[in-house]
């Protein structure tokens, strides 16, 4: 800390080369948007100051409310994910395993591949007459659902694959985090007769509750971004708009009804929900993250 | 350490946030002086399309011309934002009612050198606002009934042919549906066009006014033509709109589980190529109440007024607009050409199939319905009547609600 009074100007110097890139393809699209989202701005390029129109329109859009409720549904679903993750971590870094390396590359694997090739593979299983998965579940006498076209169904059958999209990447930040665990801890444990249970409970995840915090705020910033998966496996069927999630609201807005200053309004509204729930987990950390 | 992956988990959170509304510009891209672009929506057309321009070049080899195909569901999101930022392709294709929004704000170069008489009156009132042309018409679409001729004779069911009626229509489905298993007809709320569109007009009802002011989804006709469908999907006699969604219409007709198939002649490509293509026939849509059958729509070619150059775009167009252009376009089996008289070319590519009255129905044909705010109300077809398809609500009382909500947006028009 007290280094960087002394520095005066030579870090910030080093530092331009990270800093006038983000400030042109970040700080100023921001203030741009934020410009734009107090106009409208018409299919042709004219703006009009507005004032707060854009922000009223909002809060008595029904459009609006829908896509936050689908947001926060998808957003819940897809944090299955953090517990998953962690169980298949501790089991991959049991001492011992064998072909530890190739389960890794098997659940990491998703997580290179395009999300929009995984999107039209996954609408191909989730075929409601053809699909695999309706096959599948056929042999036990189940009568699957039309998965993609089916109110209520869709977003969880979307959120699935967002489960198994970014798997892969949690287990291995997990994996890290587990292997920062010092070995010592588990055999004093084990010597005081304490159960693999026992050991998880008061050795494991207190210990990981720093990586645990990193990936739930990733993860909820994942899932109020979701809009790939939702576009390319819904975006054509009868279910897109009662679907829809903000970013796909802000799309349908800005580009298909051509409402940019709207849609604008809709991307503030976006990034600040993003940043105080964000904000509130930094808070909240301070009572459950313990910090070696 | 830990306190690092803390401030880690900061400055990703951070710029997450920010990434979240980086938009993707494309690059205006720019060409040669005596360079062109075209930019159609039809992926198919791109090999024939290099033919007409190869005529083209003959004329004017000083010009070249680079197609680009978009697909459809991004070729007006894709040229909005070119109209936005001045970027627009020099020609380009176009739709009624986008022609019409465009012209509207400037973004057409007004035709002055056309000769309207060449093409049927309908499609160049369709595409004149203000008393300017504002493209040059390129084919005429109407729609038929393609059907299966091995489905129709094993049920025993008499061939569709000309003058048949609605109900010789609904009788063909519901036999072939209940002897077979296959389903008889298909509709789904976004096929508009091709399915409800027809029997609405057939009907008597409309789908807008003609002065684009009002919507005609809550007269009891237009209902009528919509509630047809309805009944078909909930009698199992259409696919569900579930079942289409996961497997689209003409899948279901090509792989011979569909007897009949309301659709263009855009399909014959498709068709001619399929594995049962000998057990495919097309016939004329059938007669309602009405004297209209369908609706006619026709695509066309505009020059962008922020072309740089545009007196190439326009040469081009002119070219697009001849008669030989038209016949190469007929002969590829692209669609029925707008030009007088040369819709022979399209029909005689495919002597197998009947093709002649597609542009015969022209003549009792409704214009394709469309106004400026056509997409918006669009999906609210969608919304409302995939309500009515699954039965969440009447099809009397999806129209109703369906009418008012579009109302709302034609009311907000400029007119």
């Amino acid at each position: 800390m007290s280094a960087r009074r002394h520095d005066g100007v030579w870090p910030w110097i080093f530092m331009t080369p990270i800093l006038v890139p983000l400030a042109i393809f970040f700080l100023w699209p921001l203030l741009r948007t934020l410009y734009y989202s107090f106009t409208t701005w018409s299919f042709f390029g004219e703006v009009r100051w507005t004032g707060l129109d854009n922000y009223e329109r909002l809060l008595s859009d029904p459009d609006f409310t829908l896509a936050l409720g689908n947001t926060a549904i998808y957003t819940l679903i897809v944090m299955l994910n953090v517990p998953i993750a962690v169980y298949l971590a501790a089991l991959m870094n049991r001492p011992g395993l064998r072909l530890r390396a190739l389960y890794r590359a098997l659940y990491f694997l998703p997580v290179v591949t395009m999300p929009v090739a995984v999107a039209i593979v996954w609408r191909m299983l989730y075929s409601g007459d053809f699909g695999l998965i309706n096959a599948f579940l056929g042999l036990f006498g189940i009568q699957g659902p039309y998965w993609l076209s089916t109110p209520g169904v869709s977003l969880v059958a979307v959120a699935i694959v967002g489960i198994w999209l970014s798997l892969g990447f949690n287990i291995i930040v997990f994996s890290a985090g587990l292997n920062g665990i010092p070995p010592e801890l588990y055999e004093a444990a084990a010597i005081d007769g304490a159960t693999p249970w026992r050991q998880f409970r008061s050795i494991t995840l207190p210990l990981l509750t720093p990586t645990l915090f990193f990936v739930t705020v990733l993860t909820l910033i994942g899932g109020f971004q979701v809009f790939d998966l939702i576009f390319v496996m819904l975006g054509t069927g009868p279910n897109a708009e009662r679907s829809q999630t903000l970013v796909y609201f802000f799309y349908s807005e800005g580009f298909l009804h051509n409402d940019k200053g709207y849609a604008t309004a809709i991307g503030i509204v976006i990034i600040a929900l993003i940043a105080l729930l964000t904000a509130l987990q930094f808070r909240l950390q301070r009572r459950w993250v313990h910090y070696a | 350490m830990n306190r690092h992956l803390a401030a880690a988990a900061a400055a990703v959170a951070f710029c997450l946030v920010l990434s979240g509304c980086a938009a993707d510009n494309a690059p205006a891209e720019k060409k040669g002086p005596v360079g062109i672009d075209y930019v159609i929506w039809d992926a198919n057309a791109l090999k024939p399309y290099k033919e007409i321009i190869a005529a083209f070049a003959k004329q004017r080899p000083d010009i070249t011309v680079n197609i680009q195909a978009l697909p459809w569901e991004q070729y007006w999101t894709k040229l909005q934002t070119q109209a936005s930022s001045k970027s627009l392709p020099d020609v380009f294709w176009v739709n009624e009612p986008n022609a019409a929004l465009y012209a509207a704000n400037g973004a057409l170069e007004p035709i002055t050198s056309l000769p309207a008489e060449n093409f049927p009156r309908g499609l160049i009132d369709s595409y004149t606002s203000g008393g300017k042309l504002y493209a040059s018409p390129r084919e005429i679409g109407t729609m038929g009934v393609w059907y299966n001729k091995r489905l129709f004779d094993k049920a025993g069911v008499a061939h569709p042919r000309k003058g048949w009626t609605q109900a010789d229509f609904l009788d063909a489905a519901r036999t072939i549906s209940k002897k077979l298993d296959v389903f008889g007809a298909a509709a789904a709320p976004w096929t508009g066009q091709e399915t409800y569109y027809n029997t609405i007009y057939q009907s008597g009802g409309e789908v807008v006014s003609a002065d684009k002011r009002r919507s005609g989804y809550d007269r009891p006709e237009t209902i009528a033509g919509i509630k047809l469908w309805v009944d078909l999907a909930k009698e199992g006699v259409s696919p569900s709109v579930q079942q289409i969604t996961d497997t689209p219409v003409p899948q279901y007709f090509t792989s011979g589980k569909l007897a009949m198939m309301w659709s263009g002649p855009w399909n014959v490509n498709t068709l001619k190529d399929a594995k049962l293509a000998g057990d495919f026939a097309v016939a004329p849509m059938p007669k309602g109440s009405s004297g209209l059958v369908t609706t006619v729509q026709g695509g066309a070619d505009a020059v962008s007024a922020q072309s740089e150059h545009k007196e190439a775009a326009q040469a081009f167009q002119a070219f697009l607009g001849s008669k030989t252009a038209q016949e190469l376009f007929g002969a590829a089996g692209l669609g029925i050409p707008a030009f007088n008289g040369s819709s022979g070319s399209f029909t005689a590519a495919f002597p197998q199939w009947d093709l002649t009255f597609f542009a015969e129905q022209a003549a009792n044909a409704a214009p394709y319905p469309a106004s400026i705010s056509a997409e918006a109300w669009n999906k609210l077809e969608n919304e409302y009547l995939t309500k009515a398809w699954r039965g969440e609500l009447s099809v009397e009382e999806a129209c109703k609600q369906l009418a008012a909500a579009m109302n709302d947006v034609l009311a907000a028009e400029p007119k």
